[in-house]
């Protein structure tokens, strides 16, 4: 009986030794692997996700009201939302991509028409790249028109604007009553969202510029750089932290690295990140692809500020493949941020995200609105700079081809940013800025630190 | 049913498997022994990854370090600077020598006599030309050891304690290169760190120093990854970039890695240095495998 017992408890013993080296043998006695790229799913998220309709969609509208008036939609308003929706929904549709013809009308449309919406895009993006970025395929490779305005007639009838004067047709189908079918009861509350055409013939206007009808009074603001948590921001880059180390750096930024990537966190909130082993040679990547792929990347690493747009995206062709740059610039209702470096800074290759840069503001009122000079004023002295003149080919006529308010940084002390309102107007390709009060010409943003005085260099 | 039959049976059955479990799980800590935490690459793995860098293009001809141990990072800082002290030994005194801080660098001070330069950075690095060192009768030769002995006892004064890399003759030059390692529990800080010279019979030709100041451990201890693995990962990394015949391994060292920061503090990461063609260095991390960038 006793000998019985003896051998249950050895038995039992070796069940238990059993299933303990078979554990051991199961997960293995490899040290832990190398970490990956993409952070465990879970991941402490700092700001918020954006779908991509968010990053390109216009930054804002103008609704005709008839007898030449327009009113000045924001992103952030109730009519700009409603009317922006179906139109959103739409565009995400297969079917609205099927058009085979893109032929330019003899002339252009009567955008004076009550009810008709021009939306305005952030970037002029050719209209394959919208198709492929927002049904998340490529589709035929065909070049379409770029897309500066979408235009949407009280008749529902849709156009695409180049940007250089040319509308094309586009079928997007709309169903039941126009967007605009109200704008002819409907004013905007604030007379300051009440535009009109240019006055007089001189100088010439792209088709879609338009200037407000009374006095635009705009306050000054105050930015501050956000400051992510470094614990929780780390964490987003580095899979394994028991492999990751800081290095103090003398201007007080702080690196973490783990030999392959590093992460620059500086005391003024500024976050840059690369990952140069990344470049080695690979396939080239669509453009679409390279969108998705940063867009992820930020959704995952920081998050998005609430409201930024898509500003630039150039292809780099390298000896190691195809680089994408992609940045961000923030916006304050329909007004853009301008300030020396991008919201959000992106260097997409096939290997992955291997650049990131993050200078993200929070903004604040800082004195009260104050009416801004009329930018036409301003027109005549620009338009006989020789920097202007210079950028104009033989005989070419000065167009303006975009006309809108901004708010222009200037950095004062370590994190913080005075935003004043200035005039950007667009000629002949490049961008010239005017303080909105007091219409003294300025730098390109970050061109000339303190900026003012600099004269009429172009942006 | 008869309990005591069947569980002789089961016994002998998990005393097999017992023992079967046991040979594997034998053959697989041999295979890995950083496994186990510390431990000895074996032999037959030594052979079998000299036969197979071979084929990727490295000659192995140091022996690869059999070690396999858990360390951890390590905190380093810049030493405050000891510049004065070292020109005074560098000018042998401070006569007729000239100190000048050029404008618009950071913390950069230059010490001139002649053709004589010694420039002591921002960074803690400390470089030292003299193109034309004074002849003398006796040949460096018998110069090299007394020279050594000299600087690390003065160094050991300063708080440096340094230890010998390599020793070089440059035979057409009749000079001497000298490697110097500064050491934490044995293991040198490789990287931009130690001392380098170029010995002639006359004195110094050129100096590099970067002294450093290691603080201690940083973060818990990890295993590191076997020389036979980092080596095969730089012959992989290697592959395809050489000339055809095979590049010399001369040098192949567990070290903390100190790369040149603008930063006063920070934590070094256990490399495994490898020294390929007579000078390139190679640092691969012994944590993640990969190359050091």
């Amino acid at each position: 009986m006793r000998g019985e017992r003896i051998k249950t408890i050895i038995l039992i013993l070796l069940v238990g030794l059993s299933m303990a080296q078979t554990g051991l043998l199961w997960y293995g006695l490899r040290p832990l692997p190398a970490p990956t790229l993409t952070p465990p799913p879970g991941q402490a998220q700092l700001g918020e996700e954006k779908e991509t309709m968010d990053l390109i969609t216009p930054t804002r509208a103008f609704l005709s009201l008839g007898e030449g008036r327009y009113a000045l939609l924001s992103p952030s308003g109730e009519a700009f939302g409603a009317a922006w929706k179906r139109v959103a929904a739409k565009l995400r549709q297969e079917e609205t991509w099927l058009q085979r013809e893109w032929e330019p009308l003899p002339q252009a449309p009567d955008l004076e028409l009550p009810g008709t919406y021009q939306w305005e895009f952030p970037l002029t993006l050719r209209l394959d790249y919208h198709r492929d970025l927002l049904l998340s395929q490529p589709g035929p490779a065909r070049e379409l028109p770029p897309l500066a305005h979408l235009i949407l007639s009280p008749s529902k009838d849709a156009y695409v604007h180049d940007g250089e004067g040319n509308y094309y047709p586009f079928l997007l189908g709309m169903a039941g009553a126009a967007p605009g079918a109200e704008a002819a009861t409907w004013a905007p509350e604030d007379p300051g969202l009440l535009y009109q055409g240019p006055q007089g013939g001189d100088p010439s206007y792209a088709p879609g510029v338009y200037l407000p009808a009374g006095e635009l009074s705009l306050p000054t603001l105050k930015a501050v750089v956000e400051k992510l948590p470094a614990d929780s921001v780390t964490g987003t880059f580095f899979a394994d932290m028991s492999l990751v180390r800081t290095i103090q750096e003398r201007d007080g930024a702080l690196i973490y690295t783990d030999g392959q990537r590093a992460l620059r966190l500086y005391p003024s909130g500024v976050l840059e990140y690369g990952y140069p082993s990344l470049r080695a040679k690979g396939p080239s990547l669509p453009p679409a692809a390279a969108f998705e792929r940063g867009r992820h990347f930020v959704d995952q690493h920081g998050g998005w500020p609430a409201e930024v747009r898509l500003s630039t995206i150039r292809v780099e062709n390298r000896p190691d493949g195809q680089h994408y740059q992609l940045t961000y610039r923030q916006y304050e209702g329909d007004i853009p941020l301008l300030l020396p470096a991008p919201a959000l800074s992106l260097s997409v290759h096939s290997g992955g995200v291997t650049d990131y840069g993050r200078q993200v503001v929070t903004t604040y009122p800082l004195e009260a609105a104050q009416a801004l000079v009329d930018p036409q004023e301003l027109l005549p002295e620009l338009l006989a700079s020789p920097a202007l003149q210079e950028n104009l080919e033989e005989g070419e006529e000065a167009v303006i081809s975009a006309l809108y308010p901004a708010y222009y940084g200037q950095a004062v002390g370590e994190r913080d940013y005075i935003l004043k309102p200035v005039w950007v107007v667009k000629v002949a390709g490049q961008e010239y800025y005017f303080a909105g009060h007091g219409g003294e010409a300025l730098s390109s943003p970050g061109a000339q630190e303190g900026g003012e005085g600099h004269g009429l260099g172009p942006g | 049913m008869d309990w005591g039959r069947a569980k002789n049976i089961l016994l002998i059955a998990f005393l097999s498997l017992n023992l079967f479990l046991g040979y594997r799980l034998h053959q697989e800590l041999s295979r890995y022994p950083a496994a186990a935490g510390t431990g000895q690459v074996s032999a037959e793995d030594l052979a079998k990854t000299e036969e197979h860098l071979l084929s990727l293009g490295l000659r192995l001809e140091t022996p690869i370090p059999r070690e396999i141990v858990a360390l951890p990072l390590l905190r380093v800082r810049l030493l405050p600077s000891n510049h004065r002290h070292m020109a005074q030994h560098l000018f042998a005194g401070l006569k007729g020598v000239e100190i000048i801080r050029p404008a618009g660098t950071e913390g950069e001070i230059l010490y001139l006599r002649g053709g004589e330069e010694l420039r002591a950075y921002g960074n803690g690095i400390l470089s030292y030309r003299n193109p034309h060192p004074p002849p003398a009768s006796s040949p460096p030769k018998e110069r090299v050891q007394e020279w050594l002995e000299d600087f690390i006892a003065q160094q050991r004064g300063f708080g440096q304690e340094l230890g010998l890399g390599e020793v070089r003759e440059l035979i057409p030059e009749e000079k001497y290169f000298i490697r110097l390692e500064q050491t934490y529990q044995g293991r040198p800080l490789v990287g931009s760190a130690g001392v380098e010279v170029l010995l002639t019979a006359g004195g110094i030709e050129f100096f590099w120093q970067r002294p450093l100041e290691p603080l201690g451990p940083a973060g818990q201890e990890k295993t590191i990854i076997p020389a036979t693995e980092a080596l095969l990962r730089l012959a992989a990394l290697h592959q395809g970039s050489g000339t055809g015949s095979p590049t010399p391994v001369g040098e192949i060292t567990l070290g903390y890695y100190n790369k040149l920061y603008d930063a006063q503090e920070w934590e070094a990461v256990p490399v495994w240095a490898i020294c390929t063609g007579g000078d390139q260095w190679h640092y691969i991390n012994a944590f993640t495998g990969e190359l050091e960038l």
